[in-house]
């Protein structure tokens, strides 16, 4: 095989994958998969580097309503996912900013925002089982098609998320869930200096199914004047859900479903800002903690027409500034974000931070030496000649 | 280390880890240590070396690293309530690392819903002291009244409810884990998951092997408003599994599907666990369900047209906690009274795509008839999760090495129908030859790797978990095979 710095490689199948793995292991090549496209301008990645697509492997591979699986390709896109199981009555609660372009390997293998995982669990609680091929040239298989296994370690966990760095995923078993009988959107619109803890908690304590619970505040969907908006998704029987009208008009003023159309946009809108325009800071916590760290950030926000997206379901917190902001650390030291977040147990990460790891050694994370010598042993176990996706995360340095 | 050579815990080394864990807390007389020389698995018994009773997440950590400069083997154990033998000693001698001690709920944020807690706490424990907030520890395994929320993080447990909030690692946030050379770790903390490589969910179900739990981050949940628990029958087995299968395609948010059948249905009636279940029905459903009121009576209406379409001879919905508490005395009390059938009963553990449980059951009861074996089955219907149980007597060890085979075959069965060796007691000791059954040679490698980064001297659990060369393993009063190494099939 010719030399693979700066190829571009389709992979119809796991053979193909192996074959370039096995090839790029023996030609010492840094390789970079991806689920849907190559960097593009092609320019863009690194030159030395190769770059595999697993676009092609877009199948079913399995799918039986019984057992409430899936098993799917990698390449396929989460729209084609959803597409597959229309009429089923079942689906996949996985989440994503452009379903369109976001592939189920991706998803898996990435990190996507997402607004029910508070509800649903992240990602990988949905990973029943996965095939792929790591950088020492070995396909492997982990987990099954069986909703309930500990049989062996779950490494189906450990390459969840973890961005390419340890294996190429060739095939994925998602659980699925039952479509619910009805579903319905609230928005409520409260003033923009409003306080909006004492409402999420009211919402909180609801006996409803409430699968998200977002708060946003500032700039973050454009809406005129400003307000604080708080949008919530729940599920249920039709009944249930024309009690939880009757409770929820009666809560409080500025609240009223809104069409299932608009909910679609209102969380795809969300789901995008959080992804794309989230530069300024990531962080996850306690839901008391990020929602008390949202009024800490609120006056700067205001002041640098910043904009806020709070999972209060899910504890997870987005915040982005109209400006780029050039020295972090600066802001940063001026809130005390490190100890504040640091002495509740909390993490915080920039989306943009190539480590992407928030207990390493960078910036607010807990000193842990230790997990990353934990990391980088796992990491020399599965690509011991550091050919998978080298310098994207702290555990996969580039050289 | 070969087999007829065992570790020595020297009279130096015992006055140092007294030292480390205060008077009293080191047990080495022969009776202490009877207790502790198996786990539930009562098949195979391992005298330890010693019992260290920690605690504190130091005495753990002082104890471990003394240990690791010995290069003796260590176990970590809670309540020993496991039932694939994973809190077994380590053979050729080893100190158990009994946490029962550390068993303090540290702190509860009942607004964010999470605690912390010390790994000794009792299961039930944790859910009747967060109560009074509404809230509730999800996982519950059939021994919650014993087993122990570290052990429950060693073996990922699960319990009949597991169908609607999941296995143990999904309501674990956080973990302080003590290493093999006593280092101490933090993995994630009262925050959901942070990015990266979940090294959490993938020490969870480690059977012991990579680390010992000193506390623990877990998530709390709202008591459900309401539960409805129904009891469908059916004439057979077969038929009750083909109206879980059809409760599974229409999507029923059920939160527990067990099945009994009628050897297990007699053997309660006779006891005192007596539940209510028609004597002459050949298998009954539990079907219990979670939520709001009005979804609740939804999905009711939805299970019961299900049982009737069915076939179902009888329905019955509890009528009040009381009624309730009854049905479920029958399913949590099955292995008790299973005592009446024989003295022994060895409950299997094993897995299948729900949509094969029928073909399942068919092949595990041919299976037992063939060896002439009683079989009872009694298990989480609704994830595909079978527990064949063999009752048997250990003293006719023909009949030992019958209920082996048994255990062989069906193990062989599940695999061929897509299934895994295990949905919730893990492999420990019992399954570790037949991994190379479900697992490729790389598969087998790539977890030997994953073991040795975080335990590079294998002193943590080791024989557990993963194949060993060795065939065979003591056991108490005689000699029995250890399915393992050329003995597996």
């Amino acid at each position: 095989m010719k030399d693979l710095a700066g190829e571009r490689i389709l992979c119809r199948d796991e053979a193909a994958v192996l074959k370039a793995l096995r090839e790029a292991r023996r030609q010492g090549a840094a390789i970079v998969p991806g689920g849907s496209e190559f960097p593009s301008p092609p320019e863009q990645g690194d030159a030395s580097h190769a770059y595999l697509s697993l676009a092609p492997m877009d199948r079913v591979l399995s799918f039986d309503r019984t057992d409430l699986t899936i098993t799917v390709q990698p390449g396929m896109t989460l729209a084609a996912l959803n597409a597959a199981l229309v009429g089923s009555g079942q689906r996949s609660t996985l989440e994503a900013p452009d379903p369109e372009t976001w592939t189920v390997g991706g998803l898996v293998a990435g990190r996507a925002p997402s607004f029910s995982e508070g509800a649903h669990g992240p990602v990988k609680n949905h990973v029943l089982g996965l095939r792929c091929v790591d950088g020492a040239g070995r396909s492997l298989a982990f987990g099954g098609r069986v909703v309930k296994n500990v049989t062996g370690y779950d490494l189906v966990r450990l390459l969840s998320g973890s961005r390419g760095t340890l294996a190429v995923l060739t095939e994925v078993t998602l659980r699925l869930t039952p479509v619910p009988p009805a579903t319905s959107t609230w928005v409520f619109q409260r003033p923009a200096d409003e306080d909006p803890g004492p409402l999420v908690a009211r919402l909180r304590t609801l006996p409803y199914r409430m699968t998200r619970l977002v708060v946003v505040q500032g700039e973050a969907v454009g809406v005129e004047g400003r307000p604080t908006l708080i949008a919530l998704t729940l599920e249920g029987a039709p009944a249930t859900l024309a009690d939880a009208t009757r409770k929820l008009e009666s809560l409080t003023p500025g609240g009223e479903p809104i069409e299932d159309d608009a909910a679609r946009e209102l969380w795809q809108t969300l789901l995008a800002f959080s992804e794309e325009k989230a530069r300024h800071l990531e962080a996850g916590g306690a839901v008391s903690v990020v929602l008390d760290l949202a009024r800490r950030l609120r006056p700067r926000m205001v002041d640098r027409r910043g904009a806020l997206v709070i999972d209060a379901l899910g504890g997870k917190l987005h915040y982005t500034e109209a400006a780029e902001e050039s020295d972090h650390d600066a802001w940063w030291a001026e809130l005390k974000l490190g100890e504040y977040l640091n002495a509740r147990g909390a993490w915080a990460a920039l989306p943009s931070d190539p480590l992407d790891a928030v207990h390493g050694p960078r910036r607010f994370g807990r000193p842990s030496p230790k997990e990353l010598e934990l990391l980088l042993r796992i990491r020399r176990s599965f690509d011991p000649d550091g050919i998978l996706s080298p310098g994207r995360t702290a555990w996969s340095p580039a050289s | 280390m070969p087999t007829d050579e065992r570790h020595i815990l020297s009279r130096s080394l015992r006055h140092r880890l007294d030292r480390i864990l205060g008077k009293g807390r080191l047990l080495t007389d022969a009776a202490s240590l009877l207790v502790y020389e198996s786990d539930a698995l009562t098949h195979f018994h391992e005298p330890p070396l010693a019992v260290a009773l920690p605690r504190t997440t130091e005495q753990v950590a002082e104890t471990v690293r003394t240990l690791f400069e010995e290069k003796i083997p260590f176990t970590p154990r809670g309540a020993g309530t496991g039932l694939s033998g994973g809190a077994l000693p380590p053979e050729g001698g080893g100190v158990l690392i009994d946490t029962c001690a550390m068993d303090g709920i540290l702190e509860v944020l009942a607004d964010d819903r999470m605690a912390r807690v010390q790994p000794g706490v009792v299961n039930l424990d944790l859910s009747l002291a967060v109560k009074e907030y509404g809230l509730m520890y999800a996982p519950d395994p059939s021994s919650q009244m014993a087993c122990t929320l570290g052990g429950n993080v060693a073996e990922n447990s699960s319990g009949p409810h597991s169908l609607l909030y999941g296995p143990t690692c999904a309501h674990v946030l956080g973990a302080t884990v003590v290493m093999e050379d006593g280092a101490i770790l933090h993995l994630g903390g009262p925050h959901p998951a942070a990015p990266g490589p979940d090294l959490l969910g993938s020490f969870a179900g480690s059977e012991g092997t990579l680390g010992i739990v000193t506390e623990l981050w877990v998530k709390l949940l709202p008591i459900p408003e309401a539960v409805a628990t129904l009891l469908g029958s059916f004439a057979d087995l077969p038929t009750a599994c083909r109206a879980v299968s059809r409760m599974i395609a229409e999507g029923v948010r059920a939160s527990a599907i067990e099945a009994l059948d009628r050897l297990t249905i007699e053997a309660v009636e006779s006891s005192v666990f007596a539940a209510g279940y028609p004597k002459d029905a050949g298998a009954v459903l539990l079907v219990e369900l979670h939520g709001h009121p009005l979804d609740v009576e939804h999905d009711g209406d939805v299970v019961r047209r299900i049982f009737r379409e069915g076939n179902a001879l009888d329905i019955q919905q509890a009528e009040d906690e009381e009624h309730r508490k009854r049905l479920w005395r029958g399913r949590k009390g099955a292995y008790g009274a299973m005592g009446r059938v024989a003295p022994d009963l060895y409950v299997m553990d094993t897995v299948v795509p729900r949509s094969k449980l029928e073909e399942a059951i068919r092949r595990i009861t041919d299976i037992c008839a063939r060896h002439g074996l009683r079989l009872a089955n009694v298990f989480h219907a609704g994830e595909g999760n079978l527990h064949p149980n063999i009752s048997y007597d250990r003293r006719d060890t023909e009949e030992l090495t019958r209920v082996l085979a048994a255990n062989g075959e069906i193990v062989e069965v599940c695999l061929e129908l897509g299934g895994a060796l295990s949905g919730e007691h893990g492999i420990g000791i019992e399954k570790r030859a037949y991994m190379k059954l479900q697992f490729s040679d790389d598969d087998l490698a790539a977890f030997e790797d994953f073991r040795r980064a975080w335990s590079p001297e294998l002193l943590l659990n080791p024989g557990k978990l993963l194949p060993t060369p060795r065939a065979c393993a003591a056991v108490k009063g005689r000699a029995a095979r250890i399915p393992d190494g050329e003995g597996a099939p």
